[in-house]
């Protein structure tokens, strides 16, 4: 894992003294809420229906155990004992008090995080594969370049006020769990057959009441020209990018009413102005990242545990948890465990303090301390020994956290939605919470098989409605809630954006409507074919039969 | 007006010319970009301190041509959230060559101040004592920052690599 040096430190250090500052003038009366807005926007300080919500970074998703074990801490001693972590790998508090912000600041600066750039128009937190560095499926691991993008992007002087927020995510691997497609920037790192290794550059993907998979805007750019690339790219859009509607304000729209070519064409010339300056990374600095990196101290182990072979033969329970939480991991003997954080009826993302600490615990135990947030928000540990993987579950089991769903039509994705969020139009969490039950049987779930629910509480799309396999969307019609439902969607290297299948439904019916639809599936799928091959291959006409009777 | 330098002490006050008006003898004034294109010859037989004034919707590539004769560019926030004058002040000072001096006015927020200074701003316009105060504040409260940008300052990459810096810059 990355470390802070002294720089580090000074640059996080000095931020928190500027915002305890600004809390004080808060306080005090000397700024007005309105002129304190967009400074506490800076600091991830968000005000919300009920309270402040703050939004703390988790560069790229990974954590330690003893990052994990403050932030229950803080869950503990400044919120209401839970923590909620959300589609961008961070974790949002939604209960601090505004006088304790900068002390919780200053506590997350002791474990070397911060809450930077987690909301404002500017570059947020950097988004990778949850299974970095773990996966066989990767060329490299990815997050060194995270970092390298995290370090550029803060406090960034130029682009911290920009048309709209910013996304990005990188990925190192064919099967794309960073969904590159959906931000505002992807970059896929992969081997080219005659450039060698580099990065495709994707951009003008993105959600919201505009949806976009993004084009490519360069096959193959090397590896040393990352930054100058990106900050040729954010200074077009810093320029050009539609300031007049906050609706069209992404870069998406900008690359839309452009063209990709023309975008393209005009990110090329910004580049040649700057490309092979000071922006290439220097061979030392990239060498120094790449070390945080380095694989830890695996053991040498056959490649398939006896014990573990064992266990799945005698116990069903553990056999159905491990078909859906374990992962093929890149050394032998090793496995990579997805912790679900959708226990049924539960809320999509929520833990515990206790929850948290007993996982960070178990990552010390098991996963030589590292534990990584997923944008589907749960949890993995990356580097467990396969002998531990009975006991891992065991140790999940005491804690509710072995809910054997992940990938399942339970492991739903939510907004806040209209429990928290001012923006919201309508509830998402009670919504995932009574799918998750109408589905509570695992045996039915199991056979149902991979199918990906995402519900959003508004237009603006947090909950990925979007890239659902089944998309749920909340409206406000005449001041009631309403659901309108589409199908189709993937956030990953299939990308593609959900369709409308007709009229809404109301709160009420939404959760017949879905299981309609999982039961349409199930009646006209092929052997072995998921809902969203049988859904490419039938299209929406079936399922608009079962739910509106069309004929 | 409250005037002062990024890097300290106070700065000169140029007068923005009302429409149609002709600056004394010697004066140092400011005009918005279209009178600029208009009257520039004239308005620099009266003095040479003619300085001119952008919008942040207006592009330095339009006074390319004047940028030698001309010792003030004054770009003009038309918001604190819209930073197109970030992007413009780089401009300028990395790709267009101008040398001389950058001032923010308009509507901007005290605690922009250093992203201001290290996108090449020399100078700023604020309307009160306490905003003045502000900015002095703002500009020191900070010693690191991780990108290269359109000042001096070295970043924290050049700062963990001197040697790296040193070849790069032979």
């Amino acid at each position: 894992m990355y470390r802070y040096d002294d720089y580090d430190h000074a640059l996080v250090g000095q931020r928190i003294e500027e915002f305890r500052g600004q809390v004080a003038r808060r306080l005090s009366g000397e700024l007005t809420e309105d002129q304190f807005k967009p400074l506490r926007l800076m600091n991830g300080l968000y005000l919300q229906l009920h309270a402040y919500m703050l939004r703390v970074a988790i560069p790229y998703g990974t954590l330690s155990s003893d990052q994990m074990r403050k932030l229950a801490h803080i869950a503990r001693v400044y919120d209401r004992g839970y923590g909620h972590f959300t589609t961008r790998q961070n974790i949002q508090y939604n209960w601090p008090k505004l006088a304790e912000t900068p002390d919780i600041l200053a506590e997350l600066a002791e474990v070397e995080m911060h809450a930077l750039q987690t909301s404002g128009n500017c570059i947020r937190n950097v988004t990778s594969d949850q299974f970095a560095g773990a996966t066989a499926e990767e060329v490299e691991d990815p997050r060194p370049y995270a970092e390298l993008i995290r370090q550029w992007s803060t406090l960034h002087p130029e682009f911290s006020f920009l048309p709209r927020k910013f996304k990005i995510a990188v990925t190192g691997a064919d099967n794309d769990r960073a969904a590159v497609r959906f931000h505002d920037i992807g970059l896929r790192l992969y081997d080219h057959p005659e450039h060698g290794r580099g990065f495709e550059i994707i951009v003008g993907g993105g959600m919201g009441r505009t949806p976009f998979v993004g084009p490519t805007i360069r096959e193959f750019l090397p590896r040393e020209h990352l930054l100058s690339y990106l900050e040729a790219i954010l200074r077009v859009y810093n320029e050009y990018g539609r300031r007049d509607n906050i609706y069209k304000a992404r870069i998406k729209i900008l690359v839309h009413e452009l063209g990709a070519d023309t975008f393209a064409k005009a990110v090329e010339e910004e580049w040649e102005r700057i490309r092979d300056g000071v922006l290439t990374v220097p061979a030392e600095e990239f060498d120094r990242i790449v070390a945080f990196f380095a694989p830890p101290a695996f053991e040498t182990l056959p490649d398939r545990s006896a014990a573990y072979r064992q266990a799945l033969e005698t116990d069903p329970a553990f056999a159905a948890w491990t078909s859906r939480s374990v992962a093929a991991h890149k050394q032998p003997g090793y496995a990579i465990v997805t912790i679900s954080l959708k226990p049924i009826g539960g809320i999509p993302g929520d833990a515990s303090d206790v929850q948290m600490e007993a996982i960070a615990d178990m990552a010390d135990r098991f996963s030589l301390a590292e534990i990584r947030v997923t944008h589907e928000q749960n949890l993995v540990l990356p580097h467990v020994k396969q002998d531990d993987l009975v006991a891992l579950w065991q140790a999940l089991a005491e804690h509710g956290l072995e809910t054997a769903n992940a990938g399942l039509v339970s492991d739903i994705i939510a907004c806040p939605g209209l429990d928290y969020c001012a923006l919201a139009n309508a509830r998402s969490i009670p919504v995932a919470q009574r799918i998750s039950e109408r589905f509570a049987d695992l045996a039915r779930q199991q056979d149902i098989g991979d199918l990906k629910i995402k519900i959003s509480g508004c237009i603006n799309a947090c909950g990925h409605h979007h890239a659902g396999h089944i998309g749920i969307l909340g409206v406000d019609r005449k001041g009631v809630e309403n659901y309108q439902i589409v199908l189709g969607g993937s956030g990953e290297e299939d990308a593609s954006i959900g369709e409308l299948v007709g009229p809404g439904f109301s709160y009420d019916d939404v959760v017949d409507a879905v299981e309609t639809v999982v039961n349409t599936y199930v009646g006209l799928r092929r052997k072995d074919e998921s809902f969203l091959q049988a859904y490419r291959r039938v299209g929406p006409a079936p399922f608009k039969e079962a739910l509106y009777g069309t004929a | 007006m409250e005037r002062l330098n990024l890097t300290g002490g106070e700065a000169e006050a140029w007068r923005l010319l009302a429409d149609g008006e002709m600056p004394e003898a010697g004066e140092r004034v400011v005009v918005p970009l279209d009178r600029f294109k208009a009257d520039a010859d004239v308005l620099f037989q009266q003095t040479p301190s003619v300085g001119v004034r952008l919008t942040s919707a207006q592009r330095p590539e339009d006074i390319t041509d004047a940028l030698d004769r001309v010792t003030l560019i004054e770009l003009q926030f038309l918001a604190f959230k819209d930073g197109r004058p970030f992007t413009l002040a780089r401009r300028l000072r990395d790709q267009l060559g101008y040398a001389g001096e950058i001032r923010a006015v308009g509507d901007f927020l005290p605690d922009q101040a250093l992203f201001l200074c290290r996108c090449g701003f020399d100078s700023v316009e604020v309307s009160t004592r306490v905003a003045a105060d502000a900015v002095r504040n703002a500009i020191c409260q900070f010693s690191v920052w991780y990108q290269p940008a359109s000042d001096q300052r070295l970043n924290a990459m050049q700062l963990r690599h001197p040697l790296a810096g040193r070849r790069q810059a032979s």
